[in-house]
């Protein structure tokens, strides 16, 4: 399976506190990819620095091949949800869908039409399609978000803590719908704290400290064998968090 | 104490018909080509340009708010036919108003923009949104609806300035009403009149500002 992105000493700092140092990683095609971390380890800036949105300071980041710096403007098929989901509120659901392949990809309204139908069915939203953002709830909002980043076709799609700011049962809604995309072989990265729930999915989990990579390998290796004690901790103070 | 005879305006309603049309005129335009200058100026204020057209644009609106609409009238129409640019007192109304609510609105502009969320210009870029494209149809729109209110009372109070063009030689209506005064030595009854006049064109703008606000918040809880 050929890498998807590859991220190559990848350094980022807030002015004298660095975030991301000498950070590489390589996703593949298919791969779903759980990055788990204390706040402030750098997970959300790495993909934040994906979606082009962070200003790279040293390395580089490859998608397909191709350099980001190379692909600063336009569409490069990163679809980015985010943890407060940021649907255009002035827009109905199935515009905020449509609009974005009429204007980016010039689709024809019929065709955006039909795209976006197809979209809400896949997360159970259909008939919201009239409805502002505002009229909808979290986990309803989500996965609107999620529904208008698929619609541009991405080759991977980013999380970045997508549940963060809903109650459980939403949570729960939205990633059935992230585990759908799974099962469909969607390359997927995401920013999550909730591990419980995507260790059923994951094809691989990466645990960032202080900006580098600590472990990485399969949700059975880093939540049962990894001896990493930063990554122990981690796991521990997660589930006090979670009783 | 005399009495208080309305019926002396009869006879003007001609004149105060036509000097109504020169009040909109003036208003209506005005009112336009500000929000005009105020969308360019308040957008391009509240972007990245380089630090001189920074400059420019800030001095127009500090210069603008920082001196009377009287001065700015004087200055246009009796000032630059020193300079051999002569315009018409009307066109000098219009021109001069919309320098000055162009600047007011401007910061209103600049506001609005300045108050959507950061995460509406990033969900636009990852969807592959230019620059340009994010401002007309995702910041632009949020920012209108934000501004709205401010707009039409902005417009309400650019029809009321209006009367400040008396200065000019321009027969709107307060300067009408001053004329009227000489013939008939009626002053309450002629500004009383005036001021239900103005009052008949500002008010039903409240009216239109809910309705418009209304159309442009059905996305707003």
């Amino acid at each position: 399976m050929g890498s998807v992105i590859k991220v190559t000493c990848l350094e980022k700092s807030y002015g004298s506190l660095p975030v991301l140092q000498k950070l590489s990683l390589e996703v593949h095609k298919g791969e779903v990819v759980a990055l788990i971390g204390s706040s402030g380890s750098g997970n959300s800036t790495i993909l934040r620095c994906m979606a082009g949105l962070e200003e790279i300071q040293n390395g580089d980041i490859t998608i397909n091949g191709r350099s980001l710096k190379t692909l600063q403007k336009g569409y490069y098929g990163i679809g980015m949800v985010f943890q407060s989901f940021n649907l255009f509120p002035h827009y109905t659901v199935g515009n905020n869908i449509m609009k974005p392949c009429m204007t980016i990809r010039k689709m024809p309204k019929e065709l955006a039409y039909e795209k976006a139908m197809a979209l809400l069915e896949k997360v159970h939203l259909v008939d919201k399609f009239h409805e502002y953002p505002n009229n909808l709830s979290g986990g309803q909002k989500q996965r609107v978000a999620i529904a208008r980043a698929l619609a541009m076709e991405p080759e991977i799609m980013l999380f970045d803590e997508p549940t963060s700011s809903l109650d459980p049962e939403l949570a729960h809604e939205v990633f059935a719908t992230i585990k759908d995309l799974a099962k469909e072989g969607m390359t997927m990265i995401i920013v999550t704290h909730q591990i419980e729930a995507i260790k059923h999915f994951a094809t691989r989990i990466i645990f960032l400290h202080n900006g580098k990579i600590e472990a990485d390998g399969t949700p059975h290796y880093i939540l049962q064998e990894c001896p990493n004690p930063n990554l122990q901790a981690f796991l521990r103070r997660v589930e006090f968090d979670d009783l | 104490m005399r009495d208080l005879d309305f019926s002396i305006m009869i006879q003007f309603i001609p004149m105060i018909g036509d000097a109504i049309v020169v009040v909109l005129t003036v208003g209506i335009f005005s009112f336009i080509f500000a929000l005009l200058i105020a969308i360019v100026v308040g957008i391009l204020r509240s972007g990245n340009l380089p630090k001189p057209i920074k400059f420019i644009l800030a001095s127009y609106v500090e210069l603008v708010r920082g001196t009377p609409l009287l001065v700015q009238l004087f200055v246009f129409y009796y000032g630059l036919p020193a300079f051999g640019i002569k315009v018409p007192p009307i066109e000098s109304a219009i021109i001069t108003m919309s320098l000055n609510s162009g600047a007011y609105f401007s910061e209103i502009v600049r506001g609005a923009i300045m108050s959507v969320e950061k995460g509406q210009y990033e969900a636009a870029k990852t969807l592959g949104y230019s620059k340009l494209q994010t401002s007309l149809y995702i910041v632009l729109p949020q920012a209108m609806r934000i501004a709205i209110p401010s707009f039409m009372n902005g417009f309400s109070t650019m029809i009321k300035e209006t009367s400040m063009v008396s200065v000019l030689p321009v027969i709107e209506l307060l300067r009408l009403g001053n004329q009227i005064y000489a013939i008939t030595f009626r002053p309450f009854e002629i500004y009383l009149t005036l001021a239900g006049i103005y009052f008949c064109m500002t008010y039903p703008m409240t009216f239109f500002a809910k309705w418009l606000e209304r159309r442009f918040s059905k996305w707003v809880a």
